[in-house]
């Protein structure tokens, strides 16, 4: 343990301050049918069979940041004002798996440079960047989905890793 | 909800004249005052005037028709006042009927309640129109007239008479509230509806929202929220910005009235072709093949919709087990790469090691200390010793933001990469495929065997000559594909509301980026407010009452329910179904005369819960039962309704006499039970004059 790094870098990695100040994740609302995807998870929906049905954006976001990154594809905005920040971190920090998982993506990234730490925005980028991408596989399965089989898509998919990872 | 506990007032006496069927005066019943012998009995041929005895209770009590819609009464010429003596007028004549009611506590009259209705032929007129004040067609040179007197006590004990009919109502309303009416003055067709869940429902939600004053609540609710999006459409029309979804909104809500309309009207016909179905099954029943084939049939049909519960609940968790780990599976590398990063990092002592000044006082608080390899070390504060050893390394950590963040960060990191152990999730899945394989199929099963009692319904030869089998057949596949119309309108009408909710947020979006109309906006803001704090409120007290509800009904129907042991407790869900369930919380079917015992025991539920300390007047308490139900009623009634003052308005049919089925004349359980103080007969007479009129005597069957 360093207490150097603590007092010079100033780094503050407390588990209930770890998002404070943070700036919100965004994802490419320009795009008409990702928004509408997104819009699905506002709550109203509450008799369909989606996977999303009375879900959050935070929750649409972090499966399609998953996707992207397994599939190691990332996709920029086509230009900066296509980003519509309204995923507030709150909503992820609420489970701290999601927040885990978007810093686990960071880490590796930046290959262990704790830095990353001080630079929120870097964070975001990188996991906003593969679920640009992921967002289009997300709504591919959806699309699969069909009144009698509403999660077809999903079940291959997990089938489809249950068999390619290994212990 | 009145809480507070109420004095007990009854009915001693009721008097009428030249109402309805009852020509003059003279027309007395005396009501019973006794706890042991608490019911007094008026029997009728159908016709006679014992609904007309219930319904002018009502008047007298709150000056209005309890059935006045002028649609229903408009081409009749039968009203309140009695019909010879309204025909009989001659030009300056004048007619009174009055209902006058002596009402008592335990100790003396407490009120003395006149109502009368005058009617004066003031000139000759061939035109006849609809009269709400007699609830009837009359010729238009008639004039109406309503007077009212109470005779009380004042505040220094005085008897005081009161004309002033908005004091009488107001004095009236405090000890009979008219919202409550229906649970002392009793429609007993409304008994019919609780052999059906869902035709009950429309009855049990107007009984709670009676009592709540939801009313009021629902009203502030829609006004402020209506007036909120008015002003907001307007403006928005006047808005470049927001036009476009002002005219979407005008539109979408436009569809959304006609689909609700449409859901409406759906909703009864189903209902409708439900109860033809049940009054065929009733009619197989009646053939012993067929009544066993139909509770075959039942069976299947009842295993069918526990396999599809099933099925949904494993849906749910293939959902749930997909939802959760399908993200973490995908990035369980990216999760092992970072465990191992920290762990790189903590070798190169960039970030503290993952242990925490607790776990090592979890060590610390178990004496002896039990070592990896076997060996305990008694607590000993001796230098060197592991006691000394661990606190020296305690005090050494330092617990900072980085330690604590990193700590949790590790460790929800490896306990994600844990329960992504691919055997287990494997083991996992599989067994909810077989189990979504197995519900599958039983449904399958389930759906041919009762094709097959279908069929075998078809071959039995009905006493009624009709194919009784086919027509349930027929009548199924109807209910089934209406039924299947009607979801999907239900799922338009959810998808509509989605689209007019999201364009509504358009809406409010483009008006909140609109630099004028502050104070529309203000108006929209408070009104939005309102709406929402009203629908907050009604929603609790809501669901507090169908709960409390619910619970007193449970206890009345338990206790006096015809085979009361096979049932566990009664249900109201949120739509206001109420539904009997056995001890693993299935639905029990139930007979007539349960379902009627369950509609009794919601009316006394209700009575307890709002402290309902009065008479209870039920019109056809045994409307549409027969056989042995119609005798497990009747105890019911003897039997569990102690000390209340019940009245009840029979037929000579559901009274007097038993039927082939067995089953014995209710007379002879309410005398056997002792509780029978009086019985009335109303009597067809006809006047010195000719007139028809009745006459209610005392009944004697000797």
């Amino acid at each position: 343990m360093s207490e150097e790094v603590t007092s010079k870098k100033k780094i503050d990695l407390s588990a209930k301050r770890i998002v404070a100040g943070w700036p919100s994740v965004g994802y490419d609302g320009e795009n008409e049918r990702v928004r509408e995807f997104y819009a699905k998870a506002s709550g109203t929906v509450k008799s369909r069979t989606s996977m999303f049905a009375q879900k959050k954006l935070a929750d649409i976001f972090i499966f399609a940041m998953a996707l992207g990154k397994n599939a190691g594809i990332t996709k920029d905005y086509d230009k900066k004002s296509d980003r519509k920040d309204t995923i507030n971190m709150d909503y992820i920090a609420n489970q701290p798996e999601y927040l885990w998982m978007m810093i686990a993506i960071a880490i590796e990234e930046s290959d262990g440079n704790l830095e990353i730490f001080q630079d929120s925005r870097k964070i975001i980028d990188i996991c906003e960047r593969y679920a640009n991408y992921g967002i289009e596989l997300l709504m591919e399965m959806e699309g699969r989905a069909s009144t009698s089989d509403p999660y077809v898509g999903y079940e291959e998919k997990f089938d489809d890793l249950l068999q390619n990872l290994k212990d | 909800m009145d809480l507070e506990s109420k004095e007990r007032l009854f009915i001693n006496k009721i008097d009428i004249e030249n109402c309805g069927r009852f020509y003059g005066g003279g027309h007395t019943i005396s009501l019973s005052n006794s706890s042991e012998k608490n019911i007094t009995i008026i029997i009728g041929y159908s016709g006679r005037g014992k609904s007309t005895i219930h319904d002018l209770i009502y008047w007298c009590l709150y000056g209005e028709h309890k059935k006045h819609a002028e649609e229903e009464h408009k081409g009749l010429d039968y009203g309140l006042i009695n019909t010879d003596a309204l025909e009989d007028l001659s030009k300056g004549e004048g007619v009174t009927a009055s209902v006058t009611l002596s009402l008592h506590n335990d100790k003396e009259e407490k009120y003395l309640l006149t109502r009368q209705l005058k009617a004066t032929y003031i000139q000759d007129s061939t035109k006849r129109e609809f009269e709400p004040q007699n609830n009837s067609r009359v010729s238009s040179g008639i004039g109406f007239e309503t007077s009212a007197k109470l005779i009380m006590k004042n505040e220094s004990g005085d008897k005081i008479i009161e004309k002033n009919s908005k004091i009488i109502n107001n004095e009236i309303n405090k000890q009979f509230p008219q919202n409550l009416s229906d649970f002392f003055l009793f429609d007993g067709e409304n008994l019919v509806k609780f052999k059906n869940q869902s035709s009950s429902s429309d009855f049990i939600k107007d009984g709670i929202t009676k009592i709540s004053g939801l009313e009021i609540l629902d009203s502030l609710m829609k006004n402020s929220k209506n007036t909120a999006e008015k002003i907001q459409t307007h403006i928005g029309g006047k808005s470049a910005n927001a036009a476009p979804y002002s005219a979407t909104e005008t539109r979408l809500s436009a569809e959304l009235e006609t689909l609700k309309k449409e859901i409406k009207n759906d909703e009864i016909d189903l209902l409708k072709t439900q109860a033809l179905l049940n009054e065929i099954s009733e009619k197989i029943r009646k053939n012993k093949d067929g009544s066993k084939i139909i509770s075959d049939q039942t069976k299947a049909q009842k295993n069918k919709s526990n396999a599809s519960k099933d099925l949904k609940q494993n849906n749910e968790n293939i959902k749930d087990m997909l939802f959760e780990k399908i993200p973490q599976l995908l990035i369980r590398d990216v999760l092992q790469n970072a465990e191992k990063i920290f762990e790189r990092l903590e070798n190169e002592d960039k970030i503290p090691p993952s242990i925490s000044r607790g776990a090592i006082d979890k060590i610390l608080n178990s004496n002896p200390l039990k070592c990896v390899c076997g060996r305990e070390f008694e607590k000993n504060e001796e230098e060197g010793q592991p006691w000394v050893i661990l606190n020296k390394i305690k005090g050494a950590i330092i617990e900072d933001d980085l330690s604590q963040g990193i700590s949790l960060g590790r460790d929800l990191i490896s306990r994600i990469i844990d329960v992504t152990s691919m055997k287990k999730l494997r083991g996992d899945f599989d067994n909810f495929l077989e189990i979504r394989r197995e519900k599958r199929r039983a449904i399958q099963e389930q759906d041919a065997e009762i094709e097959e009692f279908g069929r075998q319904l078809k071959e039995i030869e009905y006493d009624e000559q009709e194919d009784l089998g086919s027509l349930k057949a027929k009548y199924w596949d109807d209910y089934t594909e209406k039924s299947g119309l009607l979801k999907i309108k239900k799922d338009e009408l959810v998808e509509l509301n989605d689209k007019w909710n999201e364009n509504h947020k358009l809406l409010e979006d483009a008006l909140s980026k609109e630099g004028k109309y502050d104070t529309e906006k203000d108006k929209i803001s408070l009104g939005m407010a309102v709406s929402k704090f009203t629908k907050h409120l009604e929603k609790r007290i809501e669901e507090l009452l169908r709960s409390e509800t619910q619970k007193a009904t449970s206890k009345y129907f338990l206790e006096s329910a015809p085979e009361k042991q096979t049932f566990d407790h009664v249900d109201i869900s949120e739509n206001y179904d109420i539904m009997v369930k056995d001890a693993s919380d299935l639905v029990a079917s139930l007979s007539k005369g349960q379902a009627h015992v369950l509609g009794l025991a919601y009316v006394a539920g209700i009575r307890e819960i709002t402290h309902t300390n009065t008479f209870l007047i039920i019109d056809s308490p045994l409307h549409n039962i027969s056989g042995i139900p119609r005798n497990e009623i009747s105890e019911v009634f003897s039997k569990y309704l102690p000390g209340v003052q019940v009245v009840l308005l029979v037929t000579d049919t559901e009274y007097l006499h038993g039927d082939p089925t067995g089953a014995e004349p209710v007379i002879n359980i309410l005398r056997k039970n002792g509780r029978v103080w009086k019985e009335y007969f109303i009597e067809e007479v006809k006047t010195k004059e000719g007139i028809q009129s009745r006459k209610i005597e005392e009944y004697n069957d000797q």
